[in-house]
């Protein structure tokens, strides 16, 4: 009978500790991902140009996030799930061919909308950083809003080449603005944004004039 | 520290007036040539147009350089015109680029503008928490 109790005992220890360790000793349970990763292309490729080139070869999909978004690649645990699901979220906008209708589509989906006025609501910093987490997300998806609108000009005769660089030069853009420190630094890569649209533009309205003209 | 600038400005007069030329009455050439005593040489007068004729050239090349010369003025204009007509040409440009645009953006029926400028004023909305 003594055995018997000691064998549970030493059961129980042992259940114990291996338990502790799996959970970080914490007593948290690990954060399982909630996304289903299996269904996104292009992450294996090796370059940052080269994953883009993959996923402008996918078919146009509105409906669901079919590629892994490099800033969420960047990204681990829950993390990363909140940056795909956005992603996710943000699909249906990308239909919408109007800018301002876009626009607040995005907004619908990052769940903001009057800024200022949600910042006078916020009573603590975890509010405040909150929103400061949203500011940033729509600022990002209006880059991303650029890339979608250069694929479109694809359709169009803006070559593939300038597509892709230009679609590369914005993720590079978005990795930039997450290891930005400043608002300064921030708005300096808005700028450069706004720079790299210009240079898109004036190339591919040429592309697709030369395209209409040998017609 | 005062006597001792007084001394040297002292010192620099008496210089000056030590190495004053003494008013001449004469010249070895007019006693020479006999010619009258207030009427200079042609030697003199030779030197006394070359004494001119550099003072002129001093006094041109002051004038130069105090007042802008006709050339400059003129180098100016002319600058400030191509400034102008370049600035012209590049807002031509810019409307001809824009107005391409407009009418691309209406043919296909994508915005060919950026939309990024919202995105400063957002920026600035939540610049406290930096």
């Amino acid at each position: 009978m003594k055995r018997t109790i000691l064998f549970f005992l030493i059961a129980a220890m042992v259940i114990s500790i291996v338990n502790a360790a799996s959970t970080g000793g914490g007593g948290q349970t690990p954060y399982v991902q909630q996304f289903d990763e299996r269904k996104l292309s292009c992450s294996n490729e090796s370059t940052l140009r080269e994953r883009v080139a993959c996923r402008y070869n996918l078919p146009e999909n509105y409906k669901e996030l079919n590629f892994l978004p490099e800033e969420c690649k960047q990204l681990g645990g829950k993390a990363r799930d909140d940056c795909l699901f956005l992603y996710d979220k943000a699909r249906p906008c990308w239909a919408i061919k109007d800018w301002h209708n876009q626009e607040s589509c995005l907004k619908e989906k990052v769940w903001v909308f009057d800024i200022n006025a949600e910042k006078q609501k916020c009573s603590d910093t975890a509010c405040l950083y909150a929103l400061r987490t949203k500011v940033y997300s729509v600022v990002k998806l209006r880059f991303y809003a650029l890339e979608e609108r250069a694929e479109k000009l694809g359709e169009h005769g803006a070559s593939k080449e300038s597509i892709i660089n230009l679609v590369t030069d914005l993720e590079q853009q978005k990795l930039n603005f997450n290891k930005a420190k400043t608002v300064d630094e921030r708005k300096a890569i808005v700028q450069h944004v706004k720079d790299l649209w210009k240079g898109f533009r004036k190339k591919t309205v040429e592309e697709i004039k030369a395209k209409g003209d040998s017609k | 520290m005062k006597g001792i600038l007084a001394l040297v400005f002292i010192a620099i007069l008496f210089a000056g007036c030590a190495s004053a030329p003494e008013k001449e009455t004469g010249t070895p050439n007019q006693e020479v040539s006999g010619e009258p005593a207030n009427e200079p040489s042609t030697q003199d007068q030779n030197l006394l147009g070359a004494e001119a004729t550099a003072q002129q050239e001093i006094d041109v090349n002051n004038a130069a350089a105090e007042a802008p010369s006709g050339a400059d003025v003129n180098v100016d204009t002319a600058a400030a015109a191509q400034a102008e007509a370049a600035a012209k040409a590049k807002a031509e440009q810019e409307a001809a680029e824009m107005a391409a645009y407009r009418a691309l953006e209406k043919e296909l029926g994508i915005s060919l503008e950026d939309g990024q400028d919202i995105s400063f004023g957002e920026l600035e909305l939540v610049r406290k928490l930096d």
